[in-house]
């Protein structure tokens, strides 16, 4: 990677201050709650279930190209699961949560199979749908469901237990991308996204390739949805479908980097952070200022902070070099 | 089930469906211009349906002479979005990427600028209760007369794609955009006038819509949904599939919500849209694409 | 890279700040009450209202010289609609702006998950704007509803249809908490009234194409037809009566009739009953001057979420007079014995929690106007029965 050049040492220091900055942020996250208030635990809390949910959607559809607009139906299928599992046969929320994600992990294999067939706009309002039509499901299968009434959860969730599960669910999730970066079942799923018929035609497997990636960015999403239900202690079909959370997961992607290892943890604290600042100064038009923000970043950082760094860096390595090459599209 | 019963929900089924169809066009000419899936689409429906209540409740305006209102503020803004976010993404391999979140991120701000101007509730515009009854069948008013207004701008639509200049321009960028390049058409123009014209059309079904239904600004997204549905279900680009298509997903939503039940009946929709994707992935009346 | 590593130790700084502030002067003046409101997403408008009855009590209390001696102040922040965020925003009332004492959210969703803020916290929550008893009877001790309970909003059309000896109904509902309840309590109670449930069934949220679900209404031809809905449904059912000619001597709904934008339907509003929990010109004590006080600050009428939030301030007012301290479980104790004449009616709950004290009126659209029609003693004007068929109307 880092040539041993002239500027050797500076990337080296780079890197350095990197696994600082990294060490850092885990030495403050592990003791946060001991010195900080419930509402700012409760904060990191949501934003780490956010960031978690960035990274799966980065893992289908940063990787592979394949815009899935319906993570939420995981989200949901986790938050059932637990709400079931544990109103009914009394389990232990972590085991309820592993259940959850199980669970989601099992049916997105048959739905990947049938979504994956769909490319492009066919695939992303497919996935819309979806989540859609689960939480009809769930409104109308009321002998397991309880509907629209929704199911209540003892009141015995810890914020402080929560918040580590949150906290570890994102190293799992930053650890995973980071793997799978570098495998060779990463190369694919990137080849898969840069032209999927040139893959196929050079041997990748890619309705495997796809179908893994889908079923491994479902666990993300159930496994947040699981401990967002333990936290509310209550569930419905509105609360376990929640449309604007999707919208904030693809946009936390983006904005720090989707296909990346690091954006969408970074992406997701800035994201989270101008959220709460918006929200703080501007509570009744937040939600549009929101929006514009959307098209800001869309329009000026469409590939996100770290691609937008990295660039800046080889830029300043090498003066001269030649433009990134854009193609056309067809 | 009697016959009577039957003819009824046949009835009922056909004349939202008609709307459907006119939903659906606009997104259809979109996607078959552009290869983008305008994702702000319902959120425009709503807000043409929004204009139509603020015009009516405030200054008395017929719905119907609201129509002409609604299609041209949909045109500018259709204009306006093309002009200054979707036609500045660079045209690289992440355009249509890039250009599906956009519509995205234009459906969050009309949505909450709608909810802003408007608040949360659902409004809905009283204009000509009741029915006439012919044979022993009861045909609401306002869903004949929006069956027929979306049936007049379909055809309209129809006459202008096939028979002026422009229109022509818009099908061959659909067709083959290089060959229409060549030909000295001007695309970046036509996607502009395309895009006018899709936001322009939702925005008219959202002025008929809010006769016969109560709408609310959260409730834009199902309608994309919907159009969507329409549009694969009918097949892209083809006019004649889009009627079939939204006179069927019409019908389906009737017929489920009588022998099943109303929540069915609510994500048939999708139900119809996957198992045509499954099954004829071009459409019941589409042509195969490349 | 000096410049990077000075960022990174400032953010820590400020973490710590943020985390390690507060302590302290949870004692001195003045007695924070919090409350968390719906200023943005789907309830914004409905929580304004709430909010602002809040507001007047406060000014209220003020005015009379506060709580214990000490001026009492409101925290407020926005939940966005969202129940995650409520959870969030009651947990920072309750450890770091020390509120003494909170209020209930807007809706039953959002209130379903606070509730549990609260009790964990042992904090007493009025749940002001909670209709769903589901959430109070799950054994909490702190929690309490400042709202009428679902079984309340029918009764009158009962009463009504039961007065004129009418035998059927059909009854639709939208499938969430509130309305299916209203359903359920309402198949309990039929059997009293002398009548039978013909005809049961749900809608998804958002639906508006009702007319495959009269279609089979129509075939059963019940005497009464109730809609247990919000106000579009309550709309899109009603109109669709007419075009589809479903008659019924009764039409009456739970939540819709009561707003005034039930009058966009014009003349087919005519005859539908409503449920409505308060009015301005109800008799309840100090209901007058609540109206004329409000208009004066706020310049609108209040509506019933904001009478339903100031008589929960009235509530807790009364309740910390009596103990004397802000001790929450002698609050709780107090509250769950009270009996309090409000801008609201009587508060009342029973061991669970639920409302007992609060009762649901009927009103009848006639004539462009909502005309309360029972029960009789707030009655403004006779139920005019049975409403003559579409076919008759012009």
């Amino acid at each position: 990677m880092a040539t041993r050049d002239a500027r050797g040492d500076r990337v080296a220091v780079r890197i350095r201050i990197g696994w600082a900055a990294l060490a850092v942020g885990i030495a403050v996250v592990a003791v946060l709650p001991f010195f900080a208030s419930d509402y700012l635990v409760g904060f990191f809390f949501t934003t780490f279930l956010f960031v978690s949910m960035a990274y799966g959607w980065n893992l289908v559809s940063g990787f592979t190209a394949y815009v899935s607009f319906g993570q939420m139906s995981f989200f949901g299928i986790g938050a059932y699961t637990l709400a079931i599992l544990v109103s009914r046969n009394a389990w232990p929320w972590p085991i309820a949560v592993l259940a959850g994600t199980a669970t989601a992990a099992v049916l997105a294999v048959p739905l990947g199979w049938a979504m994956l067939r769909l490319r492009g706009p066919y695939f992303a309002l497919g996935m819309l749908g979806l989540t859609q039509v689960l939480a009809m499901v769930a409104s109308a299968w009321i002998s397991v469901t309880r509907g629209g009434e929704g199911i209540y959860l003892p009141p015995e969730a810890t914020l402080r237990q929560l918040y580590y599960a949150g906290a570890a669910l994102v190293a799992v999730a930053v650890v995973v991308t980071w793997a799978v970066d570098r495998s060779a079942f990463g190369l694919r799923l990137r080849s898969i996204g840069e032209d999927e018929l040139a893959a196929e035609a050079m041997g990748v497997d890619t309705t495997m390739a796809k179908l893994a990636s889908f079923v491994l960015a479902s666990t993300f999403p159930a496994m947040a949805g699981g401990l967002y239900a333990w936290r509310l202690s209550y569930i419905d079909p509105a609360s376990a479908f929640p449309a604007g959370y999707e919208v904030q997961t693809i946009l936390m992607a983006i904005f720090g980097g989707a296909g990346t290892v690091w954006g969408p943890l970074i992406g997701g604290f800035l994201f989270t952070a101008v959220g709460e600042v918006l929200w703080a100064k501007f509570a009744e038009v937040h939600l549009l200022l929101f929006g514009v923000m959307i098209l800001i970043v869309l329009l000026f950082l469409p590939e996100g902070i770290i691609p937008l760094l990295r660039r800046r860096r080889m830029r300043r390595r090498a003066p001269v070099g030649p433009a990134p090459i854009r193609e056309e599209a067809a | 089930m009697d016959a009577r019963t039957f003819l009824q929900l046949l009835v009922n089924g056909t004349m939202v469906g008609g709307v459907y169809g006119l939903m659906s066009l606009g997104i259809n000419l979109v996607w078959g211009v552009m290869g983008v899936v305008n994702l702000a689409h319902g959120d425009v429906i709503m807000a043409g349906g929004f204009l139509a209540f603020w015009l009516f409740t405030r200054f008395g305006v017929n719905p119907l002479v609201a129509l002409p209102i609604g299609i041209a503020a949909g045109l500018c803004l259709g204009i306006l979005v093309q002009r200054f976010l979707l036609g500045r993404v660079p045209p690289d391999r992440g355009a249509v990427k890039t250009s599906l979140l956009m519509t995205f991120g234009v459906s969050y701000v009309i949505i909450n600028g709608a909810q802003l101007l408007w608040g949360n509730e659902f409004q809905t515009v009283m204009f000509l209760g009741g029915s006439w009854h012919v044979g022993g069948l009861d045909f609401a008013k306002t869903r004949v007369i929006a069956f027929a207004a979306a049936g007049f701008i379909s055809v309209s639509l129809w006459a202008f794609l096939q028979y002026t200049f422009t229109g022509r321009a818009v099908r061959a960028v659909s067709q083959h955009p290089d060959g229409a390049l060549v030909c000295g058409i001007d695309i970046p123009r036509i996607r502009v006038l395309t895009f006018g014209l899709g936001s322009a059309l939702a925005a008219a079904a959202g002025v008929l819509l809010v006769m016969i239904f109560a709408i609310s600004p959260s409730m834009g997204t199902g309608y994309t949904v919907r159009s969507f549905a329409v549009t694969v279900i009918g097949g892209l680009g083809s006019f004649p599939g889009a009627l079939a298509g939204a006179v069927m997903l019409g019908l389906a939503e009737v017929f489920t919500g009588y022998l099943f039940s109303a929540q069915i009946a609510n994500g048939i929709a999708f139900l119809l849209f996957l198992a045509v994707l499954l099954v004829r992935p071009q459409g019941l009346l589409g042509m195969k694409r490349v | 890279m000096p410049k990077r590593w000075t960022g990174i130790a400032a953010l820590v700084m400020t973490a710590v700040q943020l985390a390690a502030a507060p302590a302290a002067d949870a004692q001195q003046n003045p007695i924070v009450v919090g409350a968390s409101v719906s200023l943005s997403g789907p309830y914004a408008g409905s929580g304004k209202y709430a909010l602002e009855g809040t507001q007047l009590w406060v000014d209220d209390v003020n005015k009379r010289g506060g709580l214990l001696g000490r001026p009492v102040k409101l925290v407020y922040y926005d939940d966005k609609s969202d129940p995650n965020t409520g959870v969030q925003l009651y947990e920072k009332l309750i450890t770091s702006d020390h509120a003494e004492l909170i209020v209930g959210p807007y809706s039953s969703a959002v209130t379903s998950a606070t509730s549990t803020v609260a009790e964990k916290h042992k904090m007493v929550m009025i749940g002001s704007e909670a209709a769903d008893t589901k959430i109070y009877s799950r054994g909490y001790k702190y929690n309490f509803q400042g709202q009428t309970q679902a079984g309340q909003y029918m009764l009158g059309a009962l009463n009504l249809a039961k007065a004129n000896g009418y035998k059927t109904v059909a009854m639709l509902a939208e499938d969430t908490a509130f309305p299916k309840a209203v359903s359920s309590e309402v198949v309990k109670a039929v059997g009293r009234f002398g009548l039978t449930v013909v005809f049961n069934e749900t809608y998804s949220k958002g639906s508006s194409d009702f007319s495959a679900l009269l279609t089979k209404v129509k075939q059963l031809a019940p005497d009464v037809l109730i809609a247990n809905s919000y106000l579009p449904d309550a709309q899109g059912i009603i109109r669709q009566c007419r075009e589809l000619g479903v008659d019924a001597k009764l039409f009456a709904v739970a939540v819709g009739a009561a707003e005034p934008e039930f009058a966009n339907l014009g003349s087919t509003a005519e005859y539908v009953f409503g449920a409505t929990q308060w009015a301005a010109t109800m008799p309840w004590k100090g209901n007058p001057e609540f109206v004329k006080r409000y208009k004066e600050k706020f310049g609108r009428d209040p509506d019933y979420h904001s009478a339903s939030n100031y008589a929960t301030g009235e509530v807790m007012e009364a309740a910390v007079k009596q103990v004397g301290s802000l001790d929450q479980a002698k609050l709780a104790a107090a509250i769950s014995k009270m009996e309090l004449d409000t801008v609201y009616g009587k508060f009342k709950v029973n061991e669970q929690g639920i409302q007992v004290g609060f009762n649901s009126a009927m009103l009848q659209w006639q004539k462009g106007k909502q005309i309360l029609v029972w029960p009789e003693n707030l009655a403004q004007g006779k139920a005019i029965l049975p409403t003559p068929p579409w076919s008759k109307r012009g």
